[in-house]
């Protein structure tokens, strides 16, 4: 295996469910780098893709064939363990809402993966606290997920993203439920975190969300179409008139 | 196990039972639901262990019982030295057999075996008060006791009035006064016609049933069982109780006696059988609550897959998503139990009151509870909600996380291998249940019943799978509702199973107990025609028995077609009229022998050796020995035709004997002995005989007077023998005792054509109880059917 140098290595990565003239192909052949510190966005129509590149991402789902790699780990030999263990300590998600467990409070949601892995209950709530007070949400943290605002369930859902040592985090439309306010808010703490040093892949369907990434790829039918820098001809590629 | 996984294990378990206990808040119905159908048989459990321990009463409450007021008790029913326990509680001879006294001893002669300055009280415990409630004679238990003396007087609670002092007085206890329909001051005439008149109500803690108190003084010769109770001036010497067992008392004292043997009163240990039983039938009822209760967790997986999903994402593995499942078990499990043993205990506490007086019929030892049944009986049910939660669990283990995160249905089919595992436990069960069958194993048979019923609970989503395809031939209704099941496998399979062990287990018990009530009519054999009433002398033969007419009159007044004859057993000739001195029976002639002996292993032979099989059965109600006849009786006994009990009785005539059994008779003649209790060889002769071979088909010996007499035996009069021309009633037979009790005290006994159990209200009862969980189970599905939060 080559040497590789991001966080997470995406390489001719092919998802297809189904058999036969059944056979639908999620990704065909999609290779990706995200390095440290570098938030990338995906964008692509619904069904391109994108929540399974997230998936095969975050060692959800196992590619039909092509290698995925975290921090130097083929994730293909992993086992369900192995691929839990690594989704503990390497990888954190968040969706677009109902991100938290409704019976934990936010600093028990936030040390849910490190109380997983064994850590004891003083040691992850004092990471969890940590991880609050990265996103501001310190005084809320004996809350339950019903007593806060959607942007504070989700700044609480990217505080457990990367609780710990995780340094992936995988964003799926995470201000799709927010107004444009919140969803802002949100977003900035999201590139303070990967400017930070962690590593971040961004799905969403918004050309001014991408705006916040370093770098935004096009999936269009399971195919990466492009990768380029924000902004620039966002709707052209949307709408398939650049090929 | 390293010491990270360990860490990440209970870390894993920590978090889980957190999300439990607050989901278990969060879904206040659910966790009603489960806590009710948990609680509900620890309730009942955790009230007979209780109850159980408060009134096993400790050693110091007993002897509190027995003592009263006094520093030791005596009894005094041996002649020679005895040897006794530690406690008193037993005692057995020195020597030889225990030789009883022939009069109750006096108190002088109690007081000259103890310590000058001791004070006896003599108590007289199980005699008889008869007296006459309406038309009925009853006989309740009487204790002759002085309770004004305070040696006495901590036996009983005087509830109302004063205790008896003169020998005209009574006091009854409360349940007495109710039977008797008296109150204070009312007078109460016994069967022998002497009046007591009614002082006050008292009460014993060790019988809270009917009890009369008489004065401590009693008529000589007054049959009971008489303890001293002593006020010694100084302790306990041991040399003392030395010195009264030498004498053949018994000695109670409030401390344990020095130098003696402690038996053990620890709880019955059941058989291997009973055991088995317990346990399985046990394991029955914990299958059912897990299934009752299995459905409310799988409803409640289905609603909480995004969360478990995002359990999956934050990293957690299969096993921690079924720990988070298992936790819910654990911790409702556990809430049922303590809301169970609250409730439980309380109820035991509470219902003291009705446990002593419907239940045992005494007052039961201080409030306690029973720690170690407790702790069982709380294991079994966290036990129940773990079990119950273990499916929904693994199926919680197995969903796909992109499918719980999209919150859609996990369309997976039910595995191969439980549906094997089913099958092949089904027929397991099945072929258990009927090799026990034939063996009359009642552990076995019903281990092969839980066994096969756990084989169809496997089988019953690949069930209901099958059963949903089959629905396009069904109408619109019933189509939805198979269908809603078959797409509802992880919530509908536990119910259906729970009603399905419900019907099965209550049909199996059916079955079993509709098969051993036919069994128990084919075994049943009366010892007379039925409907005929067998009358025998209560206690000792009176010398003049009244006639058969006097009976024949009073018997009429209840039976209106009844014939009286008097039955006659052989019994040693001359001053000792004991019946059972001697003993006459027909012997088996040697040729007609069975050549087998009961220690071998039956061989086949000998199940077709017509001397081996007996024609008869022996008779399960009315037991008669031999009996002396002039051949009047012969009807009433035996019911055979006219045209045979015509020959018998001329054989009868003849100084012959009447046998039913032919393998008896060789050239006419039986061979009749008479063994003898006093000791000696027994003696016998060759006697014409007649068969009898019609009418009830038990062995029977009819010896003429003259027969009798030629072997030495006089004939002792038994009772008498009615035939009733019909069956006469319960009520009936009660009336006939009461009829007759003027007459003489005699005790009844009617040949019944079946026997008289009635097994009828227990079928019922199994199928209310199936119908019930049924019931249950159906609200539960409409629960569960209804859309999700």
């Amino acid at each position: 295996m080559d040497p590789i140098d991001g966080v997470l290595e995406l390489r001719d990565v092919r998802r297809t469910h189904g058999t036969g003239e059944a056979a639908v192909h999620a990704l065909r052949g999609v290779s990706l780098t995200v390095r440290a510190g570098e938030l990338v966005a995906v964008m692509g129509p619904s069904g391109s893709g994108k929540s399974t590149l997230l998936a095969l991402a975050g060692g959800l789902d196992r590619p039909t064939s092509g290698e995925v790699v975290v921090e130097g780990e083929a994730l293909v030999g992993l086992s369900a363990r192995e691929l839990a263990r690594l989704r503990r300590r390497r990888i954190g998600y968040v969706f677009q809402d109902l991100n938290l467990l409704g019976s934990l409070t936010a600093v028990e949601n936030v040390a849910l993966p490190l109380e997983l892995d064994g850590a004891g209950v003083r040691a992850a709530r004092q990471s969890a606290l940590d991880a609050l007070r990265e996103v501001d949400l310190e005084d809320l943290a004996d809350r339950f997920p019903d007593q806060m605002s959607g942007g504070q369930q989700q700044r609480v859902a990217i505080a457990r993203a990367l609780v710990g040592e995780r340094r992936l985090v995988l964003a799926d439309e995470p201000t799709g439920a927010l107004d444009s306010q919140t969803g802002e808010a949100v977003l900035h703490l999201l590139r303070r975190r990967v400017d930070a040093g962690a590593a971040g892949v961004l799905v969403t369907h918004e050309a001014r969300h991408a705006g916040w990434a370093d770098r935004v790829v096009f999936l269009r039918d399971g195919v990466m179409v492009d990768s380029t820098a924000p902004l620039i001809g966002v709707d052209h590629l949307l709408s398939g008139s650049l090929r | 196990m390293t010491g990270g996984r360990l860490a990440a294990v209970r870390g894993s378990w920590r978090t889980a039972l957190r999300i439990a206990r607050r989901e278990a808040r969060r879904s206040r119905r659910r966790t009603l639901l489960v806590l009710v159908m948990i609680a509900l048989p620890v309730l009942g459990l955790s009230f007979a262990a209780v109850s159980y321990d408060m009134a096993d009463l400790n050693r110091a409450e007993r002897i509190e019982r027995q003592l009263g007021g006094a520093d030791v008790a005596l009894r005094w029913d041996s002649l020679t030295a005895v040897t006794q326990d530690a406690w008193g509680e037993s005692a057995w001879p020195v020597q030889g057999e225990w030789v009883d006294r022939t009069r109750p001893a006096t108190a002088e002669e109690v007081r000259a075996l103890l310590p000058e300055g001791s004070r006896v009280a003599r108590t007289r415990w199980w005699m008889t008060f008869s007296t006459r409630i309406g038309r009925h004679v009853e006989s309740i238990e009487a204790r002759a006791v002085d309770l004004t003396d305070p040696l006495t007087r901590p036996l009983a609670r005087v509830r109302d009035g004063r205790p008896p002092v003169r020998p005209d007085e009574i006091a009854v206890s409360p349940t007495a006064l109710r039977r008797l329909e008296t109150r204070i001051g009312d007078p109460v005439r016994t069967i022998d016609g002497t009046t007591y008149r009614v002082v006050g109500v008292v009460e014993y803690p060790d019988n809270l049933r009917d009890v009369i108190t008489l004065p401590g003084v009693t008529p000589e010769g007054t049959a009971g069982s008489d303890t001293w109770l002593v006020d010694l001036p100084g302790p306990l010497d041991p040399g003392l109780v030395d010195r009264l067992n030498a004498q053949g008392v018994q000695v109670v004292a409030r401390d344990r006696l020095p130098g003696r043997d402690e038996f053990s009163r620890g709880m019955r240990v059941p058989d291997a059988d009973e055991a088995g039983v317990v346990g399985v039938v046990g394991g029955l009822g914990l299958l059912e609550v897990v299934l009752l209760v299995g459905p409310a967790f799988a409803v409640s997986v289905r609603r909480r897959r995004r969360d478990l999903a995002l359990v999956a994402v934050a990293g957690g593995d299969a096993a921690h998503l079924r720990r988070i499942v298992l936790a819910d078990g654990v911790v409702l499990g556990a809430g049922g139990a303590a809301l169970g043993l609250l409730l439980g205990i309380g109820a035991a506490f509470a219902g003291r009151p009705i446990v002593e007086q419907y239940l045992l019929g005494e007052r039961l030892g201080a409030y306690r509870i029973f720690p170690s049944a407790l702790v069982a009986i709380a294991a079994t049910a966290v036990l129940a909600g773990v079990l119950a939660a273990m499916a929904p669990a693994w199926t919680a283990a197995r969903q796909d996380v992109a499918t719980g995160l999209a919150g859609r249905r996990d369309g997976s089919r039910p595995r191969r291998r439980w549906l094997l595992i089913g099958l092949a436990l089904t027929v397991a069960g099945t072929a258990l249940a009927a090799f026990a069958a034939g063996r009359t194993s009642q552990t076995g048979v019903l281990a092969g019943v839980a066994l096969g019923e756990l084989g169809l609970v496997f089988c019953t989503p690949t069930l209901v799978g099958v059963l949903g395809r089959a629905g396009r031939l069904l109408p619109l209704t019933p189509r939805l509702a198979l269908r809603d099941a078959s797409r509802n496998r992880s919530s509908a399979a536990p119910a259906i199973s729970a009603v399905m062990a419900a019907v099965a287990g209550s049909v199996a018990i059916g079955v079993y107990v509709a098969s051993d009530e036919t069994r128990s009519r084919e075994l049943w054999q009366p010892g007379l025609p039925p409907g005929n009433v067998l009358l025998t002398h209560s206690g000792d033969i009176p010398a003049d028995p009244p006639s058969a007419d006097v009976v024949a009159t009073r018997a009429r007044t209840v039976l209106p077609d009844a014939t009286v004859t008097p039955v006659a057993v052989p019994g040693c000739a001359g001053t000792v009229r004991d019946k059972n001195d001697c003993a006459a029976y027909a012997l088996v002639p040697p040729e007609q022998r069975c050549p087998y002996t009961s220690s071998d292993p039956v061989p086949d032979a000998a199940r077709r050796d017509p001397r081996c099989v007996s024609p008869f059965q022996e008779p399960v109600d009315v037991y008669l020995p031999a009996l002396v006849d002039d051949g009047a009786a012969l009807a009433a006994l035996t019911g055979a035709p006219a045209d045979e009990l015509a020959a018998a009785r001329r054989t009868l005539a003849t100084g012959g004997v009447v046998v039913t059994d032919a393998r008896r008779v060789v050239d006419g003649q039986v061979r009749v002995e008479v063994n003898y209790n006093s000791g000696g060889p027994p003696s016998g002769r060759l006697l014409p005989a007649y068969v009898l071979r019609g009418g009830l088909s038990v062995d029977r010996l009819v010896l003429s007077p003259a027969a009798a007499d030629a072997l030495g035996l006089s004939a002792v009069p038994l009772g008498y023998l009615l035939d009733t021309a019909g069956s006469p009633t319960d009520r009936q037979m009660e009336m006939l005792i009461d009829e007759l009790y003027d007459i003489g005290p005699m005790s009844a006994q009617v040949a019944t054509a079946d026997p008289p159990s009635d097994q009828r209200p227990m079928l019922l009862l199994l199928a209310v109880a199936s119908g019930v969980i049924t019931a249950r189970i159906s609200l539960n599905a409409d629960r569960a059917s209804r859309p999700e939060r």
